[in-house]
């Protein structure tokens, strides 16, 4: 290897020169590297650009991971605020990226972040979120709720 | 609407850039799967109502766990209130200052109104009808899907009932065991009834039913394996352990071994299950546990301390060791002396305090005090801490629950979600699975079973409930067995001098209670004789408060052996019951000399509320529960001892 530099290029064409350590965190580039396929520049077809430079951000974030609990519990902070930038729509894009790259990582990161968001919401909320129809009748719905009237409790009722 | 087809895609989509609303549906499934079991479970119960597609996607495809799991269980507390039962849940996957206790509406309130839960596994329980007995019912709670098992072609109108419930991995079946012990039909002269009124259950039957995905309605029913070949304790199976069911057997008058039994739900085989060498497991004082997948048994010792033996792999006796002691400990909310309602002594009447639930992901033992009270024991420190959680029940017996939307025919790859860390280990692992030392991890992948139904049972009345040998007469006694030199030794020691001919071939033993003695140190003794009519009048004694004193009985054995003659006492002042005591007495051979008993010292209550009369009720009663003595009588508590 001439040096360890890597460059990733998005579907859209952005390119991103990354240290070979941080391009390693993208388990689909370090099994290129490991196959010797790597000349010094990787297309990425499915992702994106904008996408891309969030994940190379995580990547290079967590190109050390340290057993010390000082630093992991910095780094929970850094996810967190990290996770905060984006909405949901975002979200969904860079799980998709994460599953893609495979970036075990971040994938976790993002699908507990969508798992925490939605934890609270009715079910007219995540029709909202989600953009999905209510497809039951009244009295359907009216049933499914009485019978599932323990679920519907914490949710219902405003929060002291 | 997202089709299944589009949920189920796994490459990338283009609708990437320009997807927006069905943006959770464009993600493949594994992906969705593994964010809904993230979720505690009531969130999950309302994404079913976003729309049919997200209900099928979670029902259907089972693919979906909450994120309770062994070590995170959803507690169901069972409440057996009369008229109707209550369940109510605990997730203790969610943050602990969300977890709040949430009511079921139950679906079958109105046909089984109480109920008793057989079992619960990977979130299915199996519930019985407490009333009558006979219907056994398949329940989700969380999904409030059910089913009515078929009733048994066999039926017995005289029986005594053990349960099983279970699922094997390799089959991937759930199976309901029910093992009924009746009477035989017409013979009522081979000792069916023993004593007075002690009825004996020599038949059995051992019958099973099977559910798995294949099964239709048709092709549920009940099939027989015969008799059974062994005599369990009556209650359900306490720990499903390595695609087992385990049960403790009942000691026989001559063979006071009781046995650890395992029935294989793959080849439903029972087979003995080696035990520690701890003694003391001949009395009821263990109950059977599934912590970390392995099979433990929890010994009890005095004031609620407890020992916890782990059979660190499976079927190895070698591989049992002590790996917890519990000391005692008195939660706080215990402190506060509620009135125990009359219903909880169906299954906690002074029964065993401590019942041990399982390991929690904290390596904490979650425990349960008098059924009232949950306590998390941090086995590291030693420390206990009470779990208060908001709308807790005044009385419940909780069963660990795994909360998911399953049903018995959802196709159980549902481990090979949210399990992610044991996936690469399973696959080897499952065939030498009944030889192997459990990891933390595999254990993951075992299902928590109930830990222990019915464990506050009363340990007297279980064994009063014992399924006994044929009654012998003295001389038979002494005839059988002569070539067994060590059991004629032991009879030699129990019966004493019995001058054979002297004792007639009557099979029941007579107790005579000739008279109680209060011994007080520094004091006369004093002597009650018993009335004929087991009721003295007026005021039979007085105590002075605050005062040491022991209990003498003295009484004689007639005729035949009484064997786990036992003394019951119970004292209500102004109505209310204060103060139960029991008394094992032992086993006693007839002779004409009466023997004398001495109960250990008690000292008498102190302080104004507690002087007065007092008004109680003492029995003598045997194994069989045979009545020999019951006296009704009061008493006073003042401040001095009465002029002598």
């Amino acid at each position: 290897m001439s040096s360890n530099k890597i460059v990733l290029t998005s579907s859209d064409g952005e390119s991103f020169e990354v240290e070979e350590v941080v391009a390693r965190k993208l388990q689909i580039v370090g099994h290129m590297i490991e196959d010797d396929c790597v000349i010094n520049e990787i297309p990425l077809q499915n992702v994106t650009g904008d996408i891309l430079s969030m994940v190379i951000e995580y990547c290079k974030t967590h190109v050390d991971e340290e057993e010390s609990e000082e630093a992991q519990t910095k780094l929970k902070t850094w996810d967190k605020e990290f996770m905060k930038k984006f909405d949901l729509k975002t979200h969904l894009k860079i799980i998709l990226a994460a599953n893609y790259l495979n970036v075990k990582g971040l994938l976790d990161l993002v699908s507990q972040t969508i798992a925490d968001n939605i934890k609270d919401y009715t079910p007219e909320k995540i029709r909202e979120v989600f953009g999905v129809e209510n497809d039951y009748t009244e009295e359907e719905e009216a049933e499914v709720r009485k019978e599932n009237a323990w679920a519907f409790d914490e949710a219902d009722t405003p929060k002291p | 609407m997202a089709s299944e087809k589009s949920f189920k895609k796994r490459k990338i989509t283009d609708d990437v850039d320009g997807g927006v609303g069905g943006g959770l549906e464009s993600l493949p499934g594994d992906i969705i799967a593994d964010i809904f079991s993230r979720l505690p479970i009531s969130s999950i119960a309302r994404l079913m109502f976003v729309c049919r597609s997200w209900r099928s996607i979670l029902t259907q495809h089972g693919r979906v766990s909450s994120s309770s799991s062994p070590t995170k269980p959803c507690l169901l507390l069972h409440c057996d209130s009369p008229i109707r039962n209550g369940l109510h849940f605990l997730d203790l996957s969610e943050e602990e200052k969300r977890i709040k206790t949430k009511k079921f509406t139950l679906r079958f309130a109105s046909s089984m109104p109480e109920f008793d839960v057989v079992g619960s596994c990977n979130g299915l329980l199996c519930l019985s009808d407490s009333l009558y007995n006979d219907s056994l019912y398949l329940y989700n709670p969380f999904t409030t899907n059910s089913l009515v098992l078929p009733e048994c072609s066999n039926k017995y109108h005289d029986q005594e009932l053990v349960f099983g419930f279970g699922f094997h991995e390799m089959t991937k079946e759930y199976k309901v065991l029910k093992i009924v012990y009746f009477r035989g039909s017409s013979s009522s002269n081979n000792g069916i009834y023993r004593g007075r009124g002690r009825i004996q259950y020599k038949q059995s039957e051992v019958q099973i039913l099977t559910l798995s995905s294949k099964t239709t309605d048709q092709s549920l029913s009940w099939r027989s394996l015969g008799k059974a070949p062994y005599k369990f304790v009556k209650r359900s199976s306490e720990a499903l352990v390595n695609g087992r069911l385990h049960f403790v057997t009942r000691p026989r008058r001559h063979v006071p071994d009781r046995k650890f039994v395992s029935f294989d739900l793959e080849d439903e085989e029972f087979k003995e299950i080696p035990k520690p060498d701890c003694g003391g497991l001949n009395r009821t004082n263990h109950r059977l546990v599934n912590l970390k997948g392995c099979l433990c048994a929890v010994v009890y010792g005095n004031y609620g301390k407890l020992d916890i033996w782990v059979m660190k792999t499976y079927g190895v006796k070698e591989s049992w060791g002590k790996e917890y002691s519990i000391g005692t400990y008195l939660p706080k909310g215990l402190k506060q002396n509620l009135d125990r309602p009359m219903w909880i002594w169906k299954n906690a009447e002074n029964g065993k305090v401590v019942r041990v639930l399982c390991l929690l992901e904290n390596g904490e033992i979650l425990l349960e005090y008098k059924s009232r009270v949950l306590v998390a024991y941090d086995p590291k420190l030693g420390k206990f801490k009470d779990l208060l959680f908001h709308g807790l029940p005044n009385w419940f017996h909780t069963v660990v629950h795994v909360g998911t939307l399953s049903w018995f025919d959802t196709p159980l790859d549902l481990w090979d979600m949210g399990f992610d860390d044991n996936n690469n280990n399973k696959d080897g692992d499952d065939d030498n699975s009944s030889s192997r030392t459990r990891t933390d991890d595999d254990a993951l992948a075992r299902q928590m079973s109930e830990s222990s139904l019915c464990a506050t049972e009363e340990e007297e009345d279980d064994d009063s409930k014992l399924q006994l040998g044929p009654q012998y007469t003295i001389k038979e006694h002494l005839e059988k067995d002569k070539d067994d030199e060590s059991l004629r030794k032991w009879k030699e020691q129990l019966l004493g001098s019995v001058d054979v001919t002297n004792i007639g071939e009557t099979l029941d033993p007579e107790v005579r209670i000739l008279s109680l003695a209060i011994l007080s140190p520094g004091r006369p003794d004093i002597v009650l004789l018993v009335p004929e009519n087991g009721n003295p009048k007026g005021m039979w004694f007085t105590l002075k408060e605050g005062s040491k004193y022991n209990l003498k009985f003295t009484f004689q054995v007639n005729n035949n052996i009484v064997s786990g003659l036992r003394y019951t006492n119970t004292v209500w002042k102004t109505g209310v019951k204060v103060d139960r005591a029991k008394e094992m007495l032992g086993t006693f051979s007839p002779q004409l000399e009466p023997y004398n008993h001495v109960m250990p010292e008690e000292t008498t209550p102190s302080g104004m509320f507690a002087r007065g009369s007092y008004s109680a009720r003492t029995k003598f009663l045997d194994d069989d529960n045979k009545c020999y003595l019951e006296i009704n009588y009061s008493f006073d508590i003042r401040k001095e001892w009465p002029a002598v």
